[in-house]
């Protein structure tokens, strides 16, 4: 009060906002995977690789009579590990490898589907909807998986306002 | 034993680039190489070789991280 006595030219006005403002942050992953690699595993560990890193609906994706077709094994792989870049993962944190799958709808377009401990996770992050791209080519496979995280932050435009020249506006910003 | 037993499946699994002798058993496996995914062929032969299975719980980075490390999970699943 008395710094505010000291200036008796400037009139000081306290304004109280909450921070509801959202601003959306995009995550980016992506991953390699090198399909041999996938095909060695599968050779051999059987079952117990498979079983561990796809649901049953991802292996009758992957398919074709009675053969794996280990690109899209491997596509699999590359957008499970891509997913798991963008959850925000540290060396604490257990994940299994079936906790993410991949889906595929009526037009063939893949999609993720999160369970479990990967659930939980995508909503820690508050991950909105994840949109996955796969592909593969000769030896490799590759997916991108791209999500928007909605953050609540003070709105910028509110900082600092000066009303008029001899007008100071402090702004005290609930975050709750 | 058992730690020689982690090294050579290490070695068959673990894809790295180094001797996996000239790594210490701190040393951070990662950092020497292995991927995510080698990591899970890592930890099926080490359930082959000890006779035992890793629960959805450790299944974490921290638990692979060094060859201290899976040795004191292996201690923990077979005690």
């Amino acid at each position: 009060m008395a710094y505010v006595q000291a200036f008796p030219h400037f009139r000081v006005r306290h304004r109280y906002l909450k921070a509801t403002c959202q601003e959306k942050i995009t995550r980016l992953g992506t991953d390699l995977v090198w399909i041999p690699e996938i095909e060695q595993s599968v050779v051999q560990f059987g079952d117990r690789y498979l079983q561990r890193m796809f649901s049953l609906q991802e292996l009758q994706d992957c398919r074709q009579g009675q053969q794996l077709n280990y690109q899209k094994l491997a596509a699999r792989v590359a957008a499970k590990e891509a997913t798991m870049k963008i959850l925000g993962l540290n060396k604490d944190t257990a994940l299994p490898w079936n906790s993410i799958e991949v889906t595929r709808n009526a037009n063939g377009l893949p999609g993720l589907r999160l369970h479990r401990e990967a659930q939980a996770l995508a909503r820690t992050a508050r991950l909105g909807e994840c949109i996955l791209s796969l592909s593969h080519e000769h030896e490799y496979a590759i997916a991108t998986v791209i999500a928007n995280v909605n953050v609540r932050v003070m709105d910028k435009t509110h900082r600092n306002t000066r009303s008029s020249s001899n007008e100071v506006t402090i702004i005290h910003v609930d975050q709750r | 034993m058992s730690k020689e037993q982690i090294r050579q499946v290490l070695k068959e699994h673990g894809k790295f680039s180094a001797d996996i002798d000239t790594i210490a058993d701190d040393a951070d496996l990662y950092e020497a190489g292995m991927t995510s995914h080698a990591s899970v062929n890592v930890m099926l032969a080490l359930e082959d070789t000890f006779d035992l299975e890793f629960p959805d719980r450790m299944l974490k980075r921290s638990v692979f991280e060094s060859i201290n490390a899976i040795n004191a999970a292996i201690e923990e699943l077979t005690s």
